[in-house]
């Protein structure tokens, strides 16, 4: 019913993680089951984040093995086009509310500041290897192709609206 | 006298069985009509999601309640129940499971008017073979959400959110022309691999050869028109 943990401290930013705990929204607009709003406090969601954190972590990579601060501009330009483009992840994610409109994967609108750049390196390497079953295909893709798309990525970090979150 | 009883309702209970139009039916109509339930895909030996639904008209088109509707089909085909009277709103509904030879399935429902002519009409349903079922399974997780432009509570379609619509897989008129190569290679490396649409991704490697090669035979299963062969092809007619 909800997504798979497993790896969850590889994937995500601490900071976005102590905030969904604490206001969850929804990240996939096809999905029907939300996640309940628990009331924790700060103290709880920071307990919570810590573990998750901790435990959950893949040995795969190491999630700091990127730094998305050395992207350029120019890795993003390309990424973008390779976004729209060749892979045109739009069919399926919605990264720029008032033109895409997929909406099978998760919104992207902000996945600079949910997942780090590690992680959707790999993910788009071959998402199966990291959950496997998962609607994200094994894109195989190479190098370059996925570090310029993770700068592309790691550029998208439009804070929600005011009281888009339920 | 009691054995005279006996021999009445034994009587009674025999004549129960003979099924043709006399008994039971209390009227009739002009005409039966299939409502729903035509064109579903099963696996071979198991029972259609959905039941066949057919109604009985008088000549304004009206529905008649109390006509008596009887199933048939070849090959192992069990209807539940196999005949039996139509309701109030004239509609007879029975669930469907198929024999156990997978292809096509052509089940006839019947009624008879008031002279005792008889009123068909005819349902086609496919039964899947072992690939064409694990076809139909990886096309629930993989392309329905797409090709499928029906949503249900557990899977919104994304097909219209596409900027061309992908084809249904029973779009035989669409899809029958096309070689199971290149259907092949589109599935693997995407649209743009063939000219088609880019925002049909490559499913090589999610997908194995032989997961592909299921794929193709269920779309073959439930083309409509039918996929069949094309004949001899002459490179010079």
């Amino acid at each position: 019913m909800a997504p798979d943990l497993t790896w969850e401290g590889s994937s995500v930013q601490r900071s976005w993680l102590v905030n969904f705990l604490k206001r969850p929204n929804t990240l996939r607009p096809a999905l029907i089951r939300r996640m309940p709003k628990f009331n924790v406090t700060d103290g709880e969601a920071n307990v919570l984040a810590d573990y998750i954190m901790a435990v959950y972590q893949t040995s795969a990579f190491d999630r700091e093995e990127i730094d998305a601060l050395k992207f350029s501009t120019a890795d993003a330009a390309h990424g973008k086009d390779l976004y729209y483009g060749k892979y045109a992840c739009n069919s399926c994610h919605i990264l720029d509310p008032s033109k895409d409109k997929g909406y099978l994967g998760p919104t992207l609108t902000q996945v600079g500041l949910r997942l780090n750049a590690a992680w959707i390196l790999h993910w788009l390497k071959n998402a199966q290897a990291l959950r496997p079953g998962t609607l994200e295909l094994n894109w195989n893709m190479n190098d370059d192709d996925a570090r310029a798309i993770t700068a592309f990525l790691m550029q998208q970090k439009t804070a929600p609206k005011q009281g888009a979150s339920k | 006298m009691k054995r005279a009883l006996a021999a009445l309702v034994l009587f009674a209970a025999g004549c129960r069985r003979v099924p043709p139009a006399g008994p039971g039916a209390s009227a009739f109509g002009v005409a039966i009509v299939d409502v729903s339930g035509e064109k579903q895909a099963a696996s071979a030996g198991a029972t259609l999601d959905q039941p066949i639904v057919v109604q009985v008209n008088d000549a304004k088109g009206g529905p008649v309640a109390g006509a008596l509707v009887e199933f048939s089909a070849p090959g192992g085909v069990i209807f539940n129940p196999p005949s039996g009277l139509t309701g109030t709103d004239g509609q007879f509904t029975a669930a469907v499971r198929l024999g156990g030879m997978s292809g096509r399935y052509s089940l006839v429902a019947s009624s008879r008017d008031a002279a005792g002519k008889p009123l068909q009409v005819t349902f086609a349903e496919i039964a899947l073979d072992y690939q064409q079922t694990l076809g139909r399974e990886l096309n629930e997780k993989f392309c329905s959400r797409c090709h499928n432009s029906e949503s249900t509570a557990e899977r919104v379609s994304n097909h219209d959110n596409l900027s061309v619509p992908p084809h249904s897989f029973s779009d035989g008129a669409a899809l029958n022309p096309i070689s199971r190569a290149n259907l092949v290679a589109i599935i693997s490396h995407g649209g743009a691999a063939l000219a088609k649409s880019p925002e049909m991704p490559p499913y090589n490697p999610t997908l194995s050869t032989s997961d592909i090669d299921a794929l193709v035979a269920y779309i073959r299963a439930v083309a409509d028109p039918p996929y069949g062969p094309q004949g001899v092809f002459y490179a010079n007619p």
